[in-house]
């Protein structure tokens, strides 16, 4: 005789298994729930973890350069400072030095001399500027303050001038100290390194250049300083007319210098800007990352919530016919 | 003459149900016994010359299905296969570890790129540049943990190799034993029915190990091939020789003889994957140890060979002369194409940069081959990042990413792999739970034993009932 049967380890098995698997489902889903994104994203992806490998290395490069970024913001901030002070003294200055030459007495000429040594120690103090321990116009060597002190500067213009007796003549051995390649302005004065870019923009451009003291406008404005604060000397062989044509040209050479120093801050203006637009185009592309971030891995808390509240269902389902189950068998109908 | 008859009749009713009950209690004891096959009796009218004279246990009867058996042993295989890849997988993919969890690859090489950056901004500070050595160690550091971690699972598969096979060489022996027995059992006229049941589980758990075709023999015998259609067992059991190796490097493989291969009587057999052992958790095992396992290894050498590269490149770093080791280096020295397995494991800093060695942090900012320079300079630093960014191709063919982009592609290899090893993996377990169901379906039904539990006791009492009212009979003739 042969009897329809089915083994009684069947069904038991088959609950526990069940119940298994929605256990491990509201395990995750309260996970998801918590974290606002999916359990294991290896598998929610498949495997396909290239894209958010890439952007995951993008969004730390992001952060890496807008630090980088703000850093050389703050660098060109100071130096455009400093370049506005220049554009004050040269201002300030050549008022000055202009109503002396007018006046053409001996006092008046050294008055101005002195306000000039004045101005000249005032510039270099502001030029040497220093942000977070670093001399901001110093361009590579930014350890060491980028101009020699002012009494330096005046010994070397000294020896230049030495035994000159005409205008021009101490004019032109100014202009070639301070501007001839290799004068002594480079060598014993200049202690700045060349300029060097600071971080490349996100766009692949190179670094902005802080300009240094090395430029042309900053060694007229240092130049023409110079040239005025000498006129304090003795200098017995230089005769009153003279001096009074140096101090002239000073302020009128002042007075030209005020178009380059403009120049120099329309340029470092325009960086700042660039660094300020390419802030904002990262913090963007942060949020667009963060937005494509979301979509691949992240978890709708809602969805999560409403999945949760199904596998518990469930689960509550499988325990209740699990225990009805159990109390169906023969044994208890045959007592 | 007849009443007689009929007493020896109910007798042998009485037996039949005695019998009859004993099965039944075997069977309801190992109810919840894994794999027992419930014992039927088969009666039959026993007759003795052509008439009827009672009934007659034929035997127990013990019904297996050897189909069902067979796709019991393949299930089985399968997943033991399948879990011991998906483990390997998996493990390999948590070591490398997902983009955005601390101390996995990715974050490592994303915190050397963005070291490099921030000492851009300040090069002038020490603490920027120790920072960027710093990362650049714990770059080669993670890339040493994985090729640790890749070696690591091969010893351990060297390991579970030794334990499975020895498990295998044990129970082959058993088989031995219980197929001697068995065949005594039978010609002695005794049930074997225990042992066999006894048989059936070994074999299914040497199945998982390597998955085994059963042919019968006569006697109750059995003999045994693997599905790729090496004997296994024909009479005697074989002598296998398999040795474990004491630790495992990446220079270690099958073909340099390093690593021990599997011999069966004296004789090698092919481990490979379409070996005649395929099938089962040995093969997977070999499988990890000598194919897949290297491979990994090789994906490892290759991105330490292109970061090493990147950095010796001429035009990364124009202070050091060609030739020279460059920011990473194989154990110090300069990479040499095509370097031995284990790269990955020899990667190294070079201790030019390493205050704690000997060198200097300011190379970093100048060059490895120059002399101090200005401090504000961060060109070499520049020149660092554009190695790391600059495309360049694995092999031909292949796509030119940048370093993290390599990474990158690494990862998303070994998690496709791990994909792939999960999803067989599942579908071998729904097999192997599907054919688990028929078999729990085949077992006892306790049910069914109480019933017929129930026809028992009515036939024995009317068995007995029988024997009374002979005995009624025969006594009253007496009393003539």
């Amino acid at each position: 005789m042969t009897w329809h049967t089915l083994g009684s380890l069947a069904l038991p098995f088959q609950l526990t298994r069940q119940a298994a698997t929605l256990r491990a489902d509201l395990a995750r889903h309260s996970a998801e729930l918590a974290t606002g994104r999916v359990a294991a994203p290896q598998r929610h992806l498949r495997g396909n973890l290239a894209p958010l490998a890439a952007l995951e290395a993008r969004q730390s490069r992001i952060a890496a350069t807008s630090a980088a970024l703000r850093q050389d913001g703050l660098r060109f901030d100071a130096a455009q400072l400093a370049i506005g002070r220049m554009a004050e003294i040269g201002g300030q200055f050549g008022a000055q030095v202009s109503l002396a030459a007018t006046t053409g007495t001996m006092q008046a000429l050294s008055t101005s001399a002195q306000m000039a040594a004045g101005a000249l120690a005032d510039s270099i103090a502001a030029l040497s500027v220093r942000v977070a321990g670093q001399a901001v116009l110093g361009g590579s060597a930014s350890d060491r303050p980028p101009l020699a002190p002012a009494q330096t500067l005046l010994d070397t213009a000294r020896a230049a001038v030495h035994g000159l007796t005409s205008a021009a003549d101490i004019s032109a051995a100014l202009d070639a100290m301070f501007h001839s390649p290799g004068g002594a302005f480079d060598t014993i004065v200049n202690q700045a390194g060349p300029a060097v870019p600071g971080v490349a923009l996100p766009d692949g451009s190179a670094g902005l250049t802080v300009p240094t003291v090395a430029d042309t406008a900053l060694r007229a404005h240092l130049k023409n300083l110079t040239q005025a604060a000498l006129l304090g000397d003795a200098m017995p062989d230089l005769p009153l007319s003279e001096r009074t044509r140096l101090s002239q040209q000073s302020a009128e050479g002042m007075s030209t210098n005020a178009a380059r120093l403009a120049a120099l801050q329309a340029v470092t203006g325009h960086a700042q800007a660039r660094i300020e637009d390419a802030r904002t185009r990262l913090r963007n592309e942060e949020d667009a990352l963060a937005r494509a971030r979301d979509d691949m891995i992240g978890a709708d808390p809602f969805e999560a919530a409403a999945r949760l509240e199904d596998s518990r269902s469930r689960l509550e389902a499988v325990y209740a016919v699990t225990a009805r189950l159990s109390r169906l068998s023969l044994l208890d109908s045959l007592r | 003459m007849g009443l007689t008859t009929a007493l020896n009749t109910a007798m042998s009713g009485l037996t039949a149900a005695a019998r009859q009950a004993q099965v039944t209690s075997a069977n309801i004891a190992n109810a919840m016994t894994e794999g027992y096959v419930p014992r039927q009796i088969g009666l039959s009218a026993a007759a003795l010359g052509g008439v009827g004279n009672g009934v007659r246990v034929t035997g127990i009867l013990r019904q297996g299905d050897p189909v069902l058996a067979s796709l019991t042993r393949s299930a089985a295989a399968d997943l033991a296969a399948a879990e011991v890849t998906a483990q390997f997988r998996t493990r390999l993919e948590a070591a490398v570890g997902l983009p955005d969890s601390p101390g996995s690859l990715g974050d490592q090489l994303a915190r050397f790129e963005a070291a490099l950056v921030s000492a851009t901004a300040r090069p002038d500070l020490q603490d920027r540049l120790a920072a960027v050595g710093d990362s650049a160690r714990g770059l080669a550091t993670t890339l040493n943990r994985l090729e640790d971690a890749v070696q690591a699972q091969r010893l351990d598969a060297d390991a579970a190799l030794a334990r499975d096979i020895g498990e295998l060489a044990v129970g082959l022996m058993r088989v031995a034993d219980l197929n001697m027995t068995i065949r005594k059992l039978e010609l002695g006229g005794q049930s074997p029915l225990g042992l066999q049941d006894e048989r059936d589980q070994l074999l299914l758990s040497l199945s998982r190990i390597v998955p085994l075709r059963v042919l019968p023999r006569p006697d109750g015998q059995v003999r045994l091939y693997s599905e790729g259609g090496l004997l296994l067992l024909d009479g005697a059991a074989p002598t296998i020789d398999f040795s474990a190796a004491p630790g495992m490097t990446s220079s270690m493989s099958l073909d340099n003889a390093m690593l021990s291969g599997l011999s069966i009587d004296g004789r090698a057999v092919d481990t490979g994957p379409n070996g005649p052992l395929s099938g089962g958790r040995l093969a997977a095992l070999f499988t990890l140890r000598d194919h897949e396992g290297p491979a990994v290894q090789a994906a490892l050498d290759n991105l330490a060979a292109d970061l090493i590269a990147r950095f010796e490149d001429p035009s990364t770093d124009p202070s050091n002369a060609p030739g020279n080791p460059g920011l990473f280096t194989d154990a110090g020295m300069a990479l040499a194409p095509p370097a031995p397995a284990g790269l990955a494991g020899r990667l190294r800093v070079t201790d030019l940069i390493d205050p704690a060695a000997g060198g200097a942090l300011w190379r970093l900012r100048d060059g490895l081959g120059a002399s101090p320079g200005p401090v504000g300079d961060a060109e070499q630093l520049n020149r660092w990042i554009g190695a790391l960014e600059r495309p360049r191709a694995a092999g031909p063919g292949a796509a030119a990413t940048d370093l993290a982009g390599a990474a990158g592609g690494l990862l998303a290899s070994l998690s496709l792999e791990r994909q792939r090893a999960e999803d067989h993996s599942v579908y071998a377990r729904i097999r192997h739970d599907a054919v688990h169901d028929d078999v729990r379906a085949r077992g006892v039904d306790t049910d069914a034993e109480l019933q017929r539990l129930l026809l028992v006791e009515q036939a024995h009492a009317a068995n007995a009932r029988v024997i009374q009212a002979v005995d009624e009979m025969l006594r009253r003739l007496m009393e003539i």
